[in-house]
């Protein structure tokens, strides 16, 4: 039961409130993971992946190039 | 995806861990008490070492001109934090578990071990700032840096998520002096003319060092770390399903507070420049005591504090981001209420992080130049990459479902910030290694 439920609750005559801090409340029951596959290969998540790898495929270029141009085997 | 129960918890019959009230707005006004954290904290905690560094140099070269760059970073910051702070309410998870998960044992290990290594990275800048600052106070940085990591460590040690984060808060909540002192330095509204915040300097136009500037300052603001702390945090804290608006909240007031402090930085360099006749910026400790000399020991005192309490701030938030990160992909037991021989390696990998982190500043002539470079070419390298994670995550229906998958007015402001973000990360990364490119 979500801790919110639980807040409005008759108290003798009247009704008070209850305030649960969430390590003091019981745990929710959240999506279980351990059956999830990786994520399916929408044109949108293999279009995001490439541009990614594309991304750090530069990168790892240019760092290359600045090791090089560091040592002095390459210079601009 | 959510499972109700009948059953009403054991722990809601314990007076101690319940709070009883007769008004509504009262209960309201608890509850965001009790879920208030995270958001401050994973923000604030941003306005480290390297940020100090970073705002006061752009106030004391620009003056007010930058504090546009702030306002703009303001909606970026609460958005890119929303996500994890959603994202963490949904499953209950950290951002690395469900990079591994989702994305593949590739991608898991690549966000690792990039965030790993940036980590100790930004560590040991958070311990450069320790040093810098304790050595313009007559400390020995031999005696400051190892109390520090020692501190740090203690404060996790205790096994109590809630003491670790009131410790923390109070710490954030440390910085509003950054405001007072703005005042103190001389600063006032009256100062805030359109001429004075305009996008440039009268007369300049756009500069090589300007461009680095503005990049560098979206760098401090927006961290890949900050996505996995956020995330991590809100699952430890075990934040409820209906909690998510009060994280909201939370992460809302955090990043108003953050940009709020980071203009005050801004100011404070400025006033720097203004008040002390012949000063040439160089570091924030060193400008620490040129203020001291012409505003009283208070002052240099109490910045320098500022700065030291900056890097303890990112020291401990840092850390947490890697130990939860690795700990989780390891399934090894995560969290701050558990005791040290129950969560062995999440501990280990804080304590130790830590104390090379330390151990590498007092080394004498250590590399800490290219210790800095090394961080911003890493931080530009990893944040798109994490964004991209984090964007294709939250639209992941099979995983969030409809109650907290990403609208599309959410889709179209967050691809528009990633976009962004990698047209900056290039031109910082290139800039850092191709700095001829951007001679002018």
């Amino acid at each position: 039961m979500k801790s919110r439920d639980l807040f409005k609750k008759e108290h003798s005559d009247e009704q008070s409130y209850v305030v649960i801090h969430p390590l003091d409340d019981q745990p929710e029951q959240k999506k279980d993971l351990s059956n999830f596959e990786p994520m399916k290969m929408t044109f949108t998540v293999r279009l995001s992946l490439i541009i990614l790898r594309v991304y750090l495929i530069s990168m790892i270029l240019l760092l290359a190039y600045h090791f090089l141009n560091l040592t002095g085997i390459i210079k601009l | 995806m959510e499972e109700k129960s009948n059953k009403i918890p054991d722990r809601v019959d314990q007076p101690s861990t319940v709070i009883r009230t007769r008004y509504r707005w009262m209960q309201k006004i608890m509850l965001f008490l009790v879920v208030f954290g995270p958001g401050l904290i994973v923000m604030e905690a941003d306005n480290d070492a390297g940020a100090v560094s970073t705002y006061t140099q752009a106030g004391a070269q620009y003056g007010l001109h930058m504090l546009w760059v702030l306002l703009l970073l303001l909606p970026i910051t609460y958005f890119s934090q929303e996500m994890v702070a959603r994202l963490g309410i949904a499953t209950g998870k950290g951002h690395a578990t469900m990079i591994y998960r989702r994305f593949g044992k590739w991608w898991g290990r690549f966000s690792v071990f990039d965030l790993q290594l940036l980590n100790f990275l930004t560590l040991v800048t958070e311990f450069a700032g320790i040093n810098l600052a304790t050595s313009q106070m007559k400390l020995s940085p031999d005696i400051t840096v190892p109390l520090v990591a020692v501190g740090t460590i203690i404060m996790v040690l205790t096994a109590s998520y809630r003491r670790w984060e009131s410790i923390t808060v109070f710490l954030c909540l440390l910085d509003i002096a950054w405001i007072i002192y703005a005042i103190r330095l001389g600063f006032s509204f009256e100062k805030i003319t359109p001429a004075a915040i305009s996008f440039f300097p009268s007369g300049q136009g756009i500069t090589s060092s300007y461009i680095f500037l503005v990049i560098a300052v979206v760098g401090t603001t927006i961290a890949p770390w900050q996505l996995f702390f956020q995330q991590s945090c809100v699952a430890d804290k075990r934040l409820r399903f209906s909690d998510l608006g009060y994280a909201r909240l939370d992460t809302m007031i955090g990043a108003i507070f953050t940009i709020i402090v980071a203009g005050c930085m801004m100011i404070v360099g400025y006033m720097a420049v203004h008040s002390a006749i012949g000063y040439v910026y160089k570091n924030p400790a060193q400008m620490a005591t040129s203020l001291g000399a012409y505003f009283g020991t208070i002052v240099k005192s109490g910045l320098l504090l500022l700065i030291c309490n900056a890097s303890i701030l990112g020291i401990t938030a840092v850390s947490l981001s890697s130990a939860w990160a690795y700990a989780e992909v390891m399934n090894w037991p995560t969290g701050l209420e558990l005791k040290p021989k129950q969560a062995i390696g999440f501990y280990l990998i804080y304590i130790l992080g830590v104390l090379a982190a330390a151990g590498l500043v007092l080394i004498p002539k250590a590399p800490l130049q290219l210790i800095i470079m090394t961080v911003q070419v890493l931080a530009g390298i990893m944040l798109p990459s994490s964004m991209i994670f984090l964007q294709l995550l939250l639209n992941d229906r099979e995983l969030l479902g409809n109650e907290f998958v990403n609208r599309p007015w959410n889709n179209w402001i967050n691809w528009t910030i990633i976009i962004g973000l990698f047209a900056l990360s290039i031109i910082l990364a290139v800039q850092v290694v191709l700095p001829q490119l951007f001679s002018s």
